[in-house]
């Protein structure tokens, strides 16, 4: 009779304690796949940042623009088993999620830089390259115009003054 | 053949004068090229696409179907959401203020400049009652201020649970 009041006891306690464990679980599922969630959310805007900052800087983003929507469904997808409990597959969606975002973020990353570098190289060889092509006119001017008039003072230099006596000449 | 500091002084002043002159047509050029005018636009339409059949009576609890149109012209990529609110003949609301009442259904997109998003809202509406008011709002999220902020664009339709 003892026995059996311990067995009944000890099987009141597994089940209080598993019943326990199982909360305890469900808890932090649904914590982790919130936090997953935020994490996911915060990862696509930072991305979308940096999109704009490339697409201002002369980048074209077009191929990023639909990775970054292939997130935003994702979370989406991750919300809608949020909501349905499924705690497991909303943490894998937003997972995938914030994943597929940061490599967005990386790539624009790169195209912001490139399309930064070819700004200020662009700031650099149009000035100069103007300013020299100014130059070189500026001496090619100058320079015809000495050969001009040289070649001008050289034809004078050549002619003679004819006399109305050398005139008379000729016609004789 | 050595240039003399006469020559110099002209070459230099004839570089002057035209760079004066090229930066000055540059400026004018930026300054005075027309900005392209940037806006986004909201639609609503029938569940066959068409706006002339909008569901005027729905059964209450039954699923009904909505046509949305989102357009960029912001020239630039522009992060949308669509928020779905239901309300009723007293629900306030204007292109400076969006409705206070809660959102339904909740859509996302980023749109490259030019580039349109169409797609289909099934909502139910569980209370039967009369001039019910279904919202569709525009927000935009900014980047400055890391929020989501309400457009001012928005579209509605009438419809009764009969």
């Amino acid at each position: 009779m003892g026995k059996t009041v311990q067995y009944i006891l000890l099987t009141i306690l597994l089940l209080i304690s598993l019943t326990h464990a199982k909360g305890v679980y469900a808890e932090t599922t649904l914590q982790e796949a919130q936090q997953r969630i935020n994490e996911a959310k915060i990862a696509i805007y930072d991305a979308y940042n940096i999109c704009v900052e490339a697409e201002e800087a002369g980048a074209d983003v077009s191929s990023l623009v639909g990775k970054l929507n292939n997130a935003i469904d994702l979370l989406t997808e991750a919300k809608a088993f949020l909501s349905e409990g499924d705690y497991t597959n909303a943490k894998i969606k937003a997972t995938l999620a914030k994943s597929e975002a940061n490599q967005v973020k990386i790539v624009a990353q790169d195209l912001k830089s490139q399309a930064l570098f070819r700004k200020w190289l662009e700031s650099i060889i149009i000035p100069i390259g103007a300013t020299l092509l100014l130059v070189i006119i500026a001496i090619f001017m100058y320079k015809g115009w000495t050969w001009y008039v040289k070649k001008r003072e050289a034809e004078i230099l050549k002619m003679k003054i004819r006399l109305p006596e050398d005139k008379e000449e000729e016609t004789e | 053949m050595a240039l003399s500091r006469h020559d110099i002084n002209i070459i230099l002043a004839a570089v002057s004068v035209s760079t004066l002159v090229v930066i000055s047509m540059f400026i004018y050029a930026i300054v005075s090229a027309p900005k392209p005018e940037s806006f986004s636009t909201l639609g609503v339409v029938g569940p066959s696409g068409y706006a002339s059949d909008y569901p005027t009576q729905v059964s209450p609890g039954e699923q009904f179907t909505l046509g949305v149109t989102v357009e960029n012209h912001e020239n630039r990529i522009e992060y949308y959401v669509v928020k779905v609110k239901i309300g009723d003949i007293r629900t306030e609301h204007s292109e400076k203020k969006a409705a206070d009442l809660p959102t339904e259904k909740e859509y996302e997109k980023i749109l490259r400049n030019g580039e349109s998003w169409e797609f289909y809202v099934h909502l139910t509406i569980n209370k039967r009652g009369r001039n019910y008011k279904v919202i569709f709002e525009l927000w935009i999220y900014n980047e400055k201020s890391s929020r989501i902020e309400y457009t001012g664009n928005f579209a509605y339709i009438w419809t009764d649970a009969v």
